[in-house]
C-alpha cells in the first residue's frame, strides 16, 4: 500500500460520490450505529423540522410514540391547531441544547419551571410553548395544569422510548438576565413584554451547546440506561437574528455550530447518532431543489428524500426491508364533514311512527 | 290572518311531539300563523340551503316532507316565515357534553380553550345545524334552534355515564357548556333554545315523565311526548308573538 487512500470506497471520493452522480442517486450518507426496527419504541421533539419525521415513521408504519395524544375524540384539525401529536409531547419546537436541558430537567428532576407568565388580552401563554394553546389558556392555573401533563408525558417519553429523536435548530435564544431560564421566543413576540433590563439575547456557542446537550444525554441516559439518541440538525434557515449579523451569515454560524456539536456528541458517545437530513436539504450537491422559492421552507420532496435516505441507510447497515413507499395519510376531516352516526332500520321506523301519529293518525297503522 | 307573525316548526321526528301537543290542545296557538316542515332524520342529509330556502336534494325526499306540510310545501323559503324554529333536526348536545365530561373526568386535563374549540366545531359540523345557520343567513326569519333532547333516564341503559366524578362535573361544566353553543350560535345568527330545565333528571337526561309512552318498551329513549312538545311550543309561539323580523346577529 502506498498511502491510505489507495483503498478507499469510491463514497470516499468526492468525483465519484458526489460530482459523477445525480444528487438523487446519491447514498450512504448515514452509517448507523443502531437498528431502528418498526418495532422501536422511538418518540421526536425539537425543532420545526422533526415533526417530518414522526410523519414519515408514521407514514411507513413505524413504532412512533405519542405521549400527550390530547383528549379522546379530538378531531385530526383540533389536534393539529392545538398542537397534540405534532412532537412525542406537547412542548412545541425546542430550538436550543439549553431548552432541551430545560424540559428534561423539570420533568425529570425535583426542579419546577419559573412561574412565570406571559399575559396578552387577558389570556394567558406559556413563556416555554407559547404557541400550543391557541388563543392562550384562560387563566394561569390552567396554564400550570397543561404543562405538568407535558411534564410527565416527557418524562415517560425517555423512560418508555428505545430512540430519542432530537432536532436541533438554533443557537440563538432570550433568557432572564437573572435567572438564565431560557425562552421559546421572544418576549414580546408572541405574547408578554420584551424588558430591555430584564430580557437577554444569547448566541451559544460551542462549548455552550456542548455543556447543555451533553447535560442532556446526561438526564436522559440516566432515566433509561436503553436509550438511543438520535441527532439532526433542523435545514430551515433562521427566520431573524438578533446576533447583529446578516441573517445568511447568522443562519451558517447557527447550523455549523449545531452540526459540530452533533459531530463531536457522535464521536464521544456510543448512544448518539447523528443522521444528516441537514445536509441532504442545505448540500450546494442538491442545488437547492428541496426549498420552496422561499429559499427557507423544505418541499414534501425533500422531506420524501430525507426520510427515504434514512429508511434506505438503515436497511443497508443492518438488513431488512427498505421502507421507501409511504402509506397513503388518511385525509383529515374538515368541520363540514364531521360523520354523522346513520339511523338503523329501527330507529328510523320509530321516527316514522312519531310523526305519523301526530300528522297523519289515521295511517299509523296502514 | 296576514298580519300575524308565520312561525314554522321546522324538524326531524323530534317536532312530532310540538304537533301532538298542538293538537291535544296543550298550547295557546292563538296570534300566530303556524306551520310545520319536516320528515323523519334520515332525510336531513338530502336537504340543502339554496337560494334563502332549505331545499330538498331530489323529488321522492321533496314529497315526503311536503306530505305533511299543510301547503304542501316543496321546500322552506325562510322570507316567508317571521321566525322559523329548528326543532331536534339531528343536532345532538349530548354527545358532546358527553365527550367533553368524559375527557374531564379521565384526563388529559382539558382547557377551556379546546372544550369551546370543541363544542364550537361539535355544533357546526352538524347538518341539521347548518340548515339552521343558512336560513339565518338568511336575514330574513328569525331563526330559533332547539337540539334534540338529552336522552331518556334509564339507569341501566346509562350507567357508565354516571360514573363517580360525572355528576359534580355535570353540575359545574353543562350550564357553561350551554352558554358556549348559546354564543356560538348567535355568531351564526342563531337563537339557541336550551332544553328546558324542568325536564331535565341527573344533569343529563330528560325526566322519564316527558318520554314517548312505552318508551322502554320500545326502547325509545329519544322521542318526547306531547307534554315536553307544549313546552317547546309554547315558548316558540311566545318568543314568535314577541319579536318577529329580527333576526338575531350579535357578532359583526
Amino acid at each position: 500500500m502506498t498511502h491510505p487512500y489507495q483503498t478507499l470506497p469510491e463514497d470516499r471520493f468526492w468525483r465519484t460520490a458526489v460530482a459523477e452522480r445525480d444528487a438523487l442517486e446519491i447514498t450512504g450518507l448515514w452509517k448507523p450505529k443502531h437498528a431502528i426496527a418498526r418495532r422501536t419504541r422511538i418518540v421526536t421533539a425539537g425543532s420545526c423540522f422533526a415533526q417530518h419525521f414522526s410523519r414519515a415513521l408514521l407514514a411507513r408504519r413505524y413504532r412512533w410514540l405519542d405521549f400527550e395524544p390530547g383528549p379522546a375524540g379530538l378531531t385530526p384539525e383540533q389536534r393539529k391547531d392545538y398542537h397534540y401529536g405534532t412532537f412525542s409531547f406537547r412542548t412545541g419546537n425546542i430550538y436550543t441544547p439549553k431548552m432541551l436541558l430545560q424540559w428534561l430537567t423539570w420533568a425529570l428532576t425535583e426542579a419546577e419551571p419559573p412561574g412565570e407568565v406571559w399575559e396578552k388580552d387577558g389570556r394567558f401563554y406559556d413563556p416555554f410553548r407559547p404557541g400550543v394553546e391557541p388563543g392562550g389558556f384562560a387563566s394561569a392555573e390552567e396554564l400550570w395544569t397543561s404543562r405538568r401533563d407535558t411534564l410527565r408525558a416527557i418524562a415517560e417519553a425517555v423512560r418508555g422510548s428505545h430512540v430519542f429523536v432530537f432536532t436541533m435548530g438554533l443557537t440563538e435564544a432570550w433568557q432572564d438576565r437573572a435567572t438564565g431560564v431560557e425562552y421559546a421566543v421572544c418576549p414580546g413576540t408572541v405574547a408578554g413584554q420584551f424588558d430591555a433590563g430584564r430580557h437577554v439575547f444569547v448566541n451559544h456557542g460551542f462549548g455552550a451547546l456542548m455543556g447543555d446537550m451533553t447535560a442532556a444525554l446526561r438526564l436522559m441516559f440516566r432515566a433509561n440506561r436503553r436509550l438511543i439518541v438520535l441527532l439532526t440538525v433542523s435545514p430551515v434557515p433562521l427566520t431573524a437574528t438578533a446576533s447583529g449579523s446578516h441573517v445568511l451569515t447568522a443562519t451558517s454560524h447557527s447550523k455549523s455550530l449545531l452540526r459540530a456539536v452533533a459531530s463531536e456528541l457522535v464521536a464521544t458517545q456510543a448512544r448518539v447518532d447523528y443522521f444528516p437530513s441537514y445536509e441532504i436539504i442545505t448540500h450546494p450537491a442538491y442545488k437547492g431543489r428541496f426549498f420552496a422559492p422561499n429559499l427557507r421552507s423544505v418541499l414534501p420532496e425533500g422531506v420524501d428524500h430525507v426520510m427515504a435516505q434514512f429508511f434506505r441507510d438503515q436497511a443497508a447497515a443492518f438488513g431488512g426491508e427498505v421502507a421507501v413507499a409511504p402509506a397513503p395519510v388518511p385525509a383529515v376531516a374538515a368541520v363540514e364533514e364531521v360523520p354523522e352516526p346513520e339511523l338503523t332500520e329501527a330507529e328510523e321506523l320509530r321516527c316514522e311512527e312519531e310523526i305519523l301519529a301526530a300528522f297523519a293518525p289515521g295511517q299509523r297503522d296502514g | 290572518m296576514a298580519d300575524l307573525p308565520r312561525l314554522c316548526i321546522f324538524g326531524d321526528s323530534h317536532y312530532a311531539c310540538l304537533k301532538q301537543a298542538e293538537v291535544q290542545g296543550l298550547v295557546d296557538v292563538s296570534g300566530v300563523e303556524l306551520e310545520y316542515w319536516g320528515h323523519v332524520g334520515g332525510r336531513f342529509r338530502y336537504l340543502e340551503v339554496r337560494d334563502g330556502a332549505v331545499h330538498p336534494l331530489d323529488e321522492f325526499t321533496a314529497r315526503r316532507f311536503a306530505k305533511f306540510n299543510a301547503k304542501g310545501r316543496m321546500f322552506l323559503p325562510a322570507a316567508e316565515f317571521d321566525v322559523i324554529h329548528v326543532t331536534g333536526a339531528r343536532v345532538y348536545v349530548w354527545r358532546l357534553f358527553h365527550q367533553l365530561l368524559r375527557g374531564m373526568a379521565q384526563g388529559p386535563f382539558l382547557s377551556s380553550g379546546l372544550v369551546r374549540r370543541i363544542l364550537t366545531d361539535g355544533l357546526r359540523g352538524q347538518a341539521g345545524y347548518r340548515l339552521a345557520a343558512g336560513l339565518a343567513a338568511t336575514g330574513t326569519a328569525r331563526v330559533l334552534l332547539s337540539p334534540v333532547a338529552y336522552y331518556t333516564a334509564d339507569p341501566d341503559r346509562f350507567a357508565d355515564v354516571l360514573a363517580p366524578a360525572i355528576p359534580e362535573l355535570i353540575r359545574e361544566r353543562v350550564p357553561r357548556f350551554w352558554a358556549i353553543l348559546e354564543e356560538v350560535a348567535a355568531e351564526d345568527g342563531i337563537q339557541l333554545l336550551r332544553q328546558p330545565e324542568e325536564t331535565v333528571t341527573a344533569g343529563l337526561f330528560t325526566d322519564p315523565a316527558y318520554a314517548v309512552e312505552g318508551h322502554v318498551e320500545k326502547r325509545d329513549f329519544e322521542h318526547r311526548n306531547a307534554a315536553y312538545g307544549a313546552l317547546i311550543l309554547d315558548r316558540a309561539v311566545r318568543m314568535a308573538r314577541q319579536g318577529c323580523g329580527s333576526p338575531v346577529r350579535s357578532a359583526e
